[in-house]
């Protein structure tokens, strides 16, 4: 019928050219609208693999930003000297010759520490056709120990790291002191991102430096352009490079970054899985929304989506068609979820309040409704992957009586007949009412609405609070929240409780004190063999666990669906899977 | 005419300073503080220490925050004076408190601040053209949302036509003749459409014509989401790559609008069609079906247009909805995104522009009204 | 009561019906929906006395009634001696623990029997669907009726005053004018620097308007005759409406709101009755023209009646019809502006479960297509017959479409 109208409008004088040309508009875009999907995977050789981001990584500076989006990129850009192999978990060296053991030293000015030998490969360079040397790794260390550049996550494990001394035959080989034995300290300076000081310091402002990150000179001052830079935009969004096997050569604001192998790259053909690149390119796709990053998944125009929730996850992979085209990976990463609590706070200073809010978290549930039922409930803050995990420790089960019990032995009443319970602290009557920190993230919403209601039945009032990711951040590390969501993704190297829970730590965001727990940790810390350690650990949780610093609640197993024509191999090591070994094993023909 | 034109662009003036005042005023009071979120991503100073408040000034003076806010100052006689753009923000509620016990009234004092503050270094920037940066990635905002405007733009633009060479015939099929079984059938269902959420209509349209879930037979539209790599490309290669993406979102709008459409023309062509002239010229001898396309067609066309020009700003609202469930970066996923990090330059840059787009819809569509139809004297009401 | 007679007789069509009819069904779900789903027993006997539980409830939601063990105790159980409990026993906040994780209505459920059953199915969490339905027509019950309240309140004032007055009618002296800006802007000073609640905002907003309108009285009484200049009240209007035309209300809406974050419904309704009286307003505006120049109303001039009397007595009756029918077509569109925000996660607390929030979960994952629909329906529904009705209103109120 439309038709034969426009064709009597055709006729018709004033109509002519403006019909005519809207009908040929309309009839090119209904051909546009054909599906036409090419995939765009091509021999292994020249492989373009499309990652998909749930979130813009806002920053790709390991030193000053080391968060888990940040990591699934720049692990491909910056590698370290050595890293821990994904299978075997072991550490394997990269940019090294061996992996050094300690040596004790016995005389001299560090009587009593230890020092590891490194020596770089004779082939390693960076883009330019400079080797990397021991004056990179220098300036390494003396960005991450000075005040200024924001390297708070890192700074903790090298404090005990006094001097490096450099071979004077061969730049390559250099030496490390530490003046006390540091049960980290091979790790920490292996496992630290090498970062190239020409195009990071390009003034060489650090040479005014020395290994502990403070001024030679008095009088003189790091400048404050290279301080800028390195926290600020230029080296986290524009200049990020590094030894790995990759560069970016793209980033758009929540659209896309794309890293792109490096051509005449030292260690091409390389069997180290850090240092392959069978990918020609990577495209890292910011999809925050799942259905649409299903879709692009089903349409291939994203090879690997992580980060799936369970119900989707599960109905893909039972779907008999669907499940043909992909392939699930679950791996177990060494990662736990839990609810931050402020122990400064007057109402969470006292652990029974604590305890209480722990026993009213179904966890059981929680890992029944959001993981399916795959997940372990985490007890404190150690992995139970870990050699180390206390196994004698239960998980704090769900028994809301108990809670009540618990509060109603702390001082806890209903005195005003309001439905909440209330105390005197301070001479003040306080009810007890605790706010959630939660973003726009589904996970913690879901998990403090839980919360809320079992609360509910015994008084205890929650409040859901809304807030950017940024003013989390902030009101985190100043101290000025009650309780907050958050998850924690370790690696495989031993875990060193300083940052996080001794009353020193720069990361004590819960602001947890116990002395007892503080010399234990001091303690373990100059413990360099590793079964030696396992007492003080298991001691440390048993101190913990009764203290009830925040409140633990499972560690999930990650989720990826990859398109089946890559083959594609998981890793407990995270993110859970490294991009850069997935080879295509098919050529798709074009739709 | 000229003049018309003229006084009609002049008075775009006033209304743009209104609403700059408006977006102004609520910056002001947005909770959470411009410095503080920039200091987040410059490097994170330990909260308290002398370090700290020497980079807070540092970066309000960068930011441009160390000045008053307005022209004018009216603040009581001995409040702390240069509040909110000297002292850091966890020492102002300090300052607050203490001010508020000692005093529960007094007469203001008035003061004149001159050019130096906020709102008129705002104006002019963005009146030459310097929009600010976003605070994110510190890029400008113009080259963010310049980018981001063309993806609008060519979906309001296939939007537009698809409604327009859709509901022109229906409208006037549904005018003509009797009413039929299908065309109240017709009219019930466009009427669904429109009943329908916009948001639902779309998420619906997502899922079953875009993928397999339910059954390959309908799969017919390609998926989701604009290739987000697709800066690669040059402009027009970036338009011919990825335009069949705008198609399906185009489509429901069109649907969602057609009601409304196709009845106004339907409406304007019955007034048409009652009219006394039509019935001179039959008893002339016109045909009805000539009578009916050339010339009540051509006169209800002229509401037709004004219609159709005034629903850009309408499809500008629902462009929100449609760019963000159908992943496609125009400027209502912007606006959307920055509302949601409190990039509040974005914010303002945005609502400018779509408040200049939309004034200048009404008045070329009041331009074209008179132009059609001559009885229209070129006075403003 | 002839009214209603004649209401009876007439021959509404069927759609209208209908309409009318799922209009008032939502109405009394909406107000008594914590009767037809709560999990606790509208009548009970416990423990030898009789409770209404239901009813504390109402109150307790409402902040009248306080009751310590409203969450007390699963009241799924059967504590009581015999009850007589709502058609759904489940609150819209009560998780299923058992049915958690998208349970489809026609699933095998783990509940007691087929009164416990899921009917509509469950989200995520383990909330009933249907018992969310109901909250959310309360949800919208609320804010499309109070906005459109306020936005009268705001509106037709506004509206009639400068339909009537024109741009030559409404004379004011230069003393008015100093002395209601300086008080409007003490107000405001006072307001920014001294005020600590909104309900101080609020009073303060109220005495001043009453000081202006007073004084504007004692004037007139004082000085018989009214010297100074007219005061343009239509172009002032009408630059107001030129500004909240400019913005699309929904990015208006958004900035607000987004800006409030998740604040609960009572900053719903006041910013979306802020912002949208202009249209009622403007459709005032253009009936009171109309009807302005009626020779009823020039010779009621003519005869000496004070415009107030014109104004209220006269003008006012005359302009309610249209103002009925814009207000069903807002009614309709705050319904769907409050969906549109709450799916964005705008608007509402977070805990609080609407249309638009269950529209936005169906999102996460597609399978559960209960999620889906029924909300999607609902809100279909209840825009649909708004919007029938309106419609129909409007070709009663305009003869040429009469066919």
């Amino acid at each position: 019928m439309p038709i034969c109208f426009y064709l009597e409008l055709l006729i018709c004088h004033n109509m002519n050219k403006f019909s005519k040309s809207l009908s040929f508009f309309l009839i090119i875009a209904l051909l546009f609208s054909c599906k036409t999907d090419p995939n765009r995977n091509h021999t292994d050789g020249n492989a373009e693999i499309n990652i998909r981001l749930k979130r813009d990584p806002a920053k790709l500076n390991p030193m000053t930003y080391p968060s888990s989006f940040s990591r699934e990129i720049y692990q491909y850009l910056m590698v370290p000297l050595a890293d821990f192999d994904p299978e075997s978990l072991q550490l394997i060296p990269i940019l090294i010759k061996s992996i050094p053991t300690a040596v004790p030293i016995t005389e001299g000015k560090f009587k009593g520490g230890e020092k590891y030998t490194l020596e770089f490969l004779e082939e390693a360079k960076w883009d330019n056709g400079t080797p990397i040397t021991a004056q990179d790794f220098i300036f390494t260390i003396k960005s991450i120990k000075n005040e200024q550049i924001d390297s708070r996550s890192w700074r903790g494990y090298f404090k005990d790291l006094v001097d490096v001394i450099i071979d004077p035959e061969n730049e390559k080989k250099f030496e490390v002191v530490f003046n006390k034995p540091y049960m980290l300290a091979l790790e920490a300076i292996v496992t630290a991102n090498l970062f190239p000081k020409h195009i990071y310091d390009p003034t060489n402002a650090t040479d005014v430096l020395d290994i502990n990150g403070t001024v030679i000179q008095e009088g003189e001052m790091l400048d404050s352009t290279f301080v800028k830079n390195f926290n600020g935009v230029v080296h986290s969004r524009e200049i990020v490079e590094g030894a790995g096997p990759y560069k970016l050569t793209a980033w758009e604001t929540d659209q896309f970054l794309t890293i792109e192998r490096k051509e005449n790259y030292w260690a091409s053909n390389s069997s180290n899985p850090f240092l392959q690149a069978k990918p020609k390119k990577m495209n890292f796709k910011i999809v925050p929304e799942e259905l649409s990053a299903l879709t692009l998944l089903e349409s291939g125009e994203l090879n690997v989506v992580t980060g799936i929730s369970s119900a989707n996850f599960k109905d893909l992979k039972s779907n008999v068609e669907e499940s043909k085209k992909y392939n699930f990976l679950s791996p177990q990463l060494i990662s736990y979820y839990y609810l931050l609590v402020n122990n400064e706070d007057k109402i969470l200073a006292d652990p029974k309040v604590r305890e209480a809010i722990a026993y009213l978290t179904n966890v059981d549930q929680m890992i029944s409704n959001f993981e399916n039922g795959n997940a372990t409930p985490q007890v404190g803050h150690f992995h139970a992957t870990k050699s180390y995990y206390n196994n004698a420790l239960k998980p704090i089960g769900y028994d809301i009586e108990k809670a009540k019990s618990i509060l109603v032995e702390a001082g806890w009443t209903d005195s005003d007949s309001d439905g909440v319970l209330d105390k005197k602290i301070n001479g003040k009557k306080e009810d007890l009412s605790l706010d959630v920190l939660v973003s726009k993230a589904e996970l913690g919403r879901k998990v403090s609405l839980m919360l809320q209601s079992d609360a509910k039945k015994i008084g205890v009032v929650i409040k859901l609070v809304t807030k950017s990711g940024s003013e989390i951040r902030k009101d985190t590390k100043s101290g000025n929240y009650q309780l907050n969501t958050a998850a924690v993704r370790q690696d495989a190297n031993a875990d060193d409780p300083y940052a996080r829970w001794h009353s020193k730590g720069e990361s004590n965001y819960t602001n947890y004190k116990n002395e007892e727990v503080d010399a234990l940790i001091d303690k373990l810390r100059s413990i360099t063999n590793a079964p030696g350690r396992e007492g003080i650990y298991k001691e440390i949780q048993e101190k913990m666990y009764e203290d009830v610093p925040c409140i633990f609640l499972y560690s999930p197993r990650e989720r990826i669906i990859v398109s089946k024509n890559i083959n594609a191999t998981a890793t407990p090591k995270r993110p859970g899977y490294l991009a850069n070994t997935f080879s295509s094993s098919m050529v798709l023909s074009e739709n | 005419m000229l003049e018309y034109v003229l006084k009609r662009v002049l008075s775009f003036v006033p209304t743009l300073i209104i609403v700059a005042l408006l977006l102004f005023v609520v910056k002001t009071f947005l909770p959470g503080d411009p410095v503080e979120q920039v200091m987040m991503i410059d490097g994170e100073i330990e909260i308290g220490s002398k370090e700290y408040e020497k980079e807070y000034r540092k970066i309000q003076t960068r930011l441009g925050l160390d000045k008053s806010s307005f022209y004018i100052s009216i603040i009581p006689y001995s409040y702390p004076e240069n509040l909110s753009y000297v002292v850091p923000r966890l020492k102002r509620q300090i300052l607050i408190n203490d001010y508020r016990k000692n005093h529960s009234f007094e007469l203001p004092k008035i003061k004149w601040n001159g050019k130096n503050n906020q709102f008129h270094k705002w104006i002019s920037s963005f009146v030459s053209g310097d929009w600010g940066v976003s605070i994110k990635d510190e890029k400008p905002v113009r080259v963010k949302v310049g980018g981001a405007i063309k993806w609008t733009f060519f979906l309001l633009l296939l939007s537009l036509t698809i409604a327009i060479l859709i509901s022109i015939p229906i409208g006037f099929w549904l005018a003509n003749g009797k009413s039929t079984f299908l065309k109240s059938f017709f009219e019930k269902t466009s009427f669904l459409f429109f009943a329908m959420p916009l948001f639902w209509l779309c998420t619906l349209a997502v899922v079953f014509f875009t993928t397999d879930q339910y059954g390959s037979l309908t799969n017919w539209f390609p998926s989701v989401g604009i290739d987000p790599s697709y800066q690669r490309f040059g402009f027009w290669e970036q338009i011919a790559k990825y335009g069949n993406k705008l198609i399906l979102p185009a489509i429901c709008w069109t649907l969602h609008s057609l009601a409304y459409m196709s009845t106004q023309l339907k409406v304007s062509m019955k007034n048409q069609l009652s009219m006394d002239y039509l019935i001179t010229a039959y008893a002339k001898g016109l045909s009805k079906s000539q009578g009916a396309k050339k010339h009540a067609f051509k006169n209800a066309m002229i509401p037709m247009i004004t219609l159709i020009i005034g629903s850009i700003p309408g499809a500008m609202a629902g462009s929100i909805i449609i760019e963000n469930i159908f992943n496609i970066p125009g400027i209502g996923r912007l606006l959307v995104y920055a509302i949601y990090e409190s990039d509040w330059n974005i914010v303002m840059a945005i609502v400018m522009v779509i408040a200049l787009i939309t004034m200048m819809c009404y008045l070329i569509a009041d331009l074209l009204y008179a132009y059609v139809n001559p009885k229209i004297k070129w006075t403003i009401s | 009561m002839r009214i209603l007679k004649k209401y009876y007789q007439y021959k509404f069509p069927k759609e209208i019906k209908w309409s009318a009819r799922i209009l008032i069904f939502a109405l009394v779900v909406g107000v008594f929906g914590k009767f037809i789903a709560n999990d606790v027993p509208i009548i009970g006997k416990k423990d030898g006395s009789i409770v209404m539980p239901v009813f504390k409830d109402v109150f307790y939601d409402l902040g009248i009634f306080d009751w310590k063990d409203r969450y007390t105790y699963n009241h799924l159980d059967n504590d009581y001696d015999f009850a007589i409990r709502p058609l759904i026993p489940y609150s819209s906040t009560y998780m299923d623990n058992k049915n958690a994780g998208y349970v489809s209505p026609f699933a095998r459920q783990d509940v007691r029997g087929w009164y416990h059953r899921h009917w509509l199915g469950t989200d995520d969490l383990g909330r009933d669907v249907f018992a969310g339905l109901i909250n959310g027509t309360w949800i919208a019950l609320l804010v499309s009726l109070f906005s459109v309240i306020i936005a009268l309140i705001i509106g037709v004032p506004i509206g009639l005053l400068a339909g009537f007055y024109g741009d030559k009618g409404f004379k004011i002296s230069w003393l008015e004018i100093i002395g209601g800006s300086v008080s409007i802007m003490l107000g405001l000073y006072y307001a920014t620097y001294f005020c600590d609640t909104p309900l101080e905002v609020f009073l303060l907003i109220i005495i001043v308007t009453l000081v202006i309108v007073a004084a504007r009285w004692i004037n007139q009484k004082i000085f018989s005759e009214k010297i100074g200049r007219y005061f343009p009240v239509d172009a002032f209007f009408n630059k107001i409406i030129e500004v909240f035309k400019s913005i699309p209300t929904l990015i208006i809406l958004f900035i607000f709101l987004g800006v409030l974050g998740n604040s609960g419904i009572l900053s719903m309704i006041l910013v979306i009755g802020c912002i949208t009286w202009v249209r009622i307003s403007r459709y005032i505006r253009a009936e009171t023209l109309a009807i302005k120049n009626n020779d009823y109303i020039k010779s009621l001039k003519a005869m000496g009646s004070s415009d107030r009397e014109i104004l209220l007595k006269h003008i006012l009756p005359l302009v309610f019809p249209p103002v009925i029918v814009s207000v069903i077509f807002l009614m309709g569109s705050v319904i769907l502006l409050e969906a549109t925000l709450s799916f964005f996660g705008i608007g509402l607390s977070v805990e609080e479960v609407s249309w638009g929030r269950m529209l936005n979960e169906a999102r996460k994952y597609f399978g559960a297509w209960w999620l889906a629909l029924f909300p999607g329906l609902t809100l279909f529904s209840i825009i649909a017959a708004l919007g029938n009705l309106g419609q129909y209103a409007t070709k009663m109120l305009n003869p040429r479409l009469r066919d």
